[in-house]
């Protein structure tokens, strides 16, 4: 917590009374100096003059005549504050009063010359104290130049108020002056026995030593002159121990100042750095809710990302799903389907079969050559699903099929010698690379008249394209002259993409080339 | 000694009775053809699982069963009452996934005929029942020595040093002691009594102490009752 520009002006200024009571003028000086700059720059009027009074004061007591001077006149005429202006007037005369001692009636002008308008000034706003300050400085100040019966009624106007106003340390200061006045300028031994026994048994005990000092000090005189040394000595002891006394307060309230300037120090240093690591807690704290502020966002940032991707795992298992079960739909109906297909296929033989019981033997053979193609047909269907649709299948594959329904049905009267490279093909084309097969074979079974019929096939790679060569080695219609099997042999070639087909009609050979 | 084979229809002709349970009518027929053109005899074909358990007098030696069949039961429920029944059968499918393939077999098939079926598939199905199935027993008569399907006997009772063989078309005796003959009959037979042996796929009703097959009463023996409560 930050105090006030008044307190800080507060604690200076009276830091630096403190010290200057106790004989600590620099120290004093410093503090003074810190509380005018404060009152200077927060435009505190009276406590500028305070202290700035305080300040050309403390300069009188170190001697230092001109600056105090300097300071009391820079200030300026202050009639918007008479205690202020009278205490600057009245600080004045009592400069000039030590400052000037070569010229004394210089002196008397100059302390004159402020001392008369600021009595006047205090006695107009009744400044109590101040009056009882002025007037015993005018008392001594006329005692000393003109009559000390002139001065003899202002010193005891200036006890009277501070008598009256309970200053009794003043009262004795003042009232010791008057019996000096007493002691130097008559003989009247029992009025100033009196007085000096009443200021002795005020003075005694109460530990105002300047005043002790002072008042025995002046005794001690009185006797040295009147001869009487022990009671000379006896004050003289008196005043020095009140001196000694005087010292030693000095010394132990400088003492105290020391270490109150010390602790002030300290917790001041303290405060310092209370409030340094108060300041970079809170730099840290600022920090630390900047973090937390960019980790909430973020964790906040992580948590919306993570809906996010739930929610759209969510959606994304959801078409998954969606997919998988119309995949699963599409599957089961193409499962269905080849199922049905092999079904009728199974049907249409069968019933082939049933009508080939009694037709003549031509008709059995074009019905067994129509269930050959079926068979051929369906041989393909084998393998267009096998857990899954295969789009394509392998010719080796296929042709194996078909060379092993072929193998049944010549009752090992035929031997077929094979050589595949690999090539897998659409099944909506193998199907007819399947048919042409079979037109072959059936074409070898029908005129190939041999006991043991052997039959070459190959789909063998060159480049990009494939060779395909089936031969039965036995002598066929020339291509003009062929029945409608080697014609179906042709058309189904073309459609399948054939290239440069060849019929050798000596030895049953077909050769062309296609692509993959 | 006198045997009475004159009314027994052996079936020294064919190498197997074989049933047919196939829903499609001319898929059925094609295949009884070629079972008979093979040298089996297709005893009966079924259009239904149904139809099956409800007709059939379980006088056949193995079957030939379409796994999926138009009606309720399905070819794989059928199956699973031939295994109960100790008779050896071929699954005919169109189907080929995996799934199907291994749920039949688990039932144990002989083997599988994929349509459409081709003659040599069916062959070779047929020659491994056959080759499965229990010998013939060679009985001998007057006429010399003939050849009898374990599975057409009915029971085989023992008297003495004879042993009578029923049939569903008679009986026939034979000089022969009832333990030198159970090792040559298949597993559907089943010893009942000191002095029987049943065949369970002819077992019309039983109580604690006999069973009835075909009119016959047979006693049961305390010491085999629990086989028979098996089944």
């Amino acid at each position: 917590m930050t105090s006030s520009p008044t307190d800080e002006f507060q604690k200076h200024y009276e830091q630096g009374k403190s010290y200057i009571s106790t004989s600590l003028y620099a120290e004093g000086i410093e503090s003074l100096n810190k509380a005018i700059a404060i009152a200077k720059a927060q435009d505190l009027k009276k406590e500028y003059l305070q202290a700035s009074i305080e300040l050309a004061e403390t300069m009188r007591k170190t001697g230092d005549f001109r600056r105090g001077i300097d300071v009391l006149l820079a200030l300026g005429n202050q009639p918007n504050h008479p205690f202020e202006e009278v205490r600057r007037q009245g600080r004045l005369a009592a400069i000039y009063h030590e400052y000037i001692k070569d010229d004394p009636k210089a002196q008397f002008d100059s302390v004159t010359y402020y001392l008369n308008p600021a009595i006047a000034l205090a006695t107009k706003n009744d400044f109590q104290t101040e009056i009882a300050s002025l007037k015993n400085e005018y008392g001594y100040l006329v005692s000393r130049y003109n009559d000390w019966q002139e001065g003899l009624p202002y010193h005891l106007e200036a006890a009277g108020i501070y008598f009256e106003n309970g200053d009794k340390q003043n009262y004795i200061g003042v009232m010791t002056k008057v019996l000096t006045l007493l002691i130097q300028n008559t003989q009247d031994h029992q009025k100033i026995d009196s007085l000096s026994e009443v200021l002795v048994a005020e003075a005694e005990g109460n530990g105002w030593y300047t005043a002790e000092r002072e008042l025995y000090g002046t005794l001690s005189k009185r006797f040295a002159a009147l001869g009487n040394m022990q009671a000379y000595h006896k004050w003289r002891t008196k005043s020095v121990e009140a001196m000694l006394n005087y010292a030693e307060a000095i010394h132990n309230r400088q003492l105290d100042n020391i270490r109150v300037s010390y602790e002030t120090e300290q917790f001041q240093n303290e405060a310092k750095t209370n409030a340094e690591a108060l300041n970079r807690q809170e730099a840290r704290n600022r920090e630390l809710v900047t973090y937390l502020s960019v980790v909430g966002l973020l964790l906040l940032l992580i948590a919306w990302l993570f809906f996010r991707e739930r929610q759209t795992k969510r959606v994304i298992n959801r078409v998954n799903k969606d997919l998988q079960t119309a995949n699963e739909k599409y599957q089961m109906l193409i499962v269905e389907s080849n199922h049905r297909i092999k079904n009728n296929l199974q049907m249409i033989i069968s019933m082939l079969e049933y009508t080939g019981k009694d037709v003549n033997p031509e008709n059995t053979r074009a019905l067994k050559r129509m269930s050959g193609k079926i068979h051929t047909i369906s041989a393909l269907h084998k393998h267009l699903y096998v857990d899954v649709h295969n789009p394509r299948v392998d010719l080796a594959t296929y042709f194996n099929e078909i060379i092993t329904l072929y193998t049944d049905l010549a009752n090992d009267s035929l031997q077929i010698h094979k050589n595949f490279d690999q090539v897998s093909i659409q099944s909506e084309r193998l199907v007819y690379f399947g048919l042409i097969f079979n037109e072959m074979l059936s074409n070898t079974l029908e005129h190939n008249k041999a006991q043991s019929k052997e039959v070459y096939i190959s789909a063998s790679r060159h480049e990009e394209a494939y060779h395909f060569e089936y031969r039965d080695g036995s002598e066929h219609l020339s291509i003009e002259n062929a029945g409608t099997g080697n014609l179906l042999i042709r058309q189904l070639i073309n459609r399948i993409g054939g290239q440069n087909m060849e019929f050798d009609p000596r030895i049953g050979q077909y050769k062309f080339q296609f692509y993959a | 000694m006198t045997l009475a084979l004159a009314n027994t229809n052996f079936s020294f002709m064919h190498k197997a009775k074989i049933i047919i349970i196939e829903d499609e009518f001319f898929a059925a027929n094609h295949l009884k053809d070629l079972v008979n053109s093979l040298g089996f005899w297709a005893v009966d074909v079924y259009h239904s699982g149904e139809d099956f358990l409800n007709s059939t007098n379980w006088n056949f030696d193995a079957a030939i069963i379409d796994i999926f069949l138009s009606q309720k039961l399905n070819g794989l429920d059928v199956a699973y009452k031939m295994k109960e029944r100790k008779k050896p059968f071929v699954f005919l499918t169109a189907n080929q996934d995996s799934h199907t393939l291994k749920e039949a077999a688990r039932l144990q098939p002989i083997s599988y005929i994929s349509k459409p079926f081709k003659p040599n598939d069916v062959r070779a199905a047929l020659e491994i029942i056959a080759h499965q199935l229990p010998p013939m027993l060679e009985i001998r008569g007057a006429n010399g020595v003939e050849l009898l399907n374990p599975n057409d006997i009915l029971f085989v009772k023992s008297d003495g040093v004879y042993i009578q063989l029923y049939t569903l078309n008679g009986m026939v005796v034979q000089r022969k002691l009832l333990k030198d003959i159970i090792d040559q009959l298949p597993d559907c037979f089943l010893r009942v009594h000191r002095s029987y042996l049943v065949n369970i796929n002819f077992i019309e009703q039983r109580s604690a102490s006999y069973l009835t097959i075909k009119g016959h009463e047979i006693p049961v023996s305390r010491g085999f009752k629990d086989k028979l409560s098996l089944l």
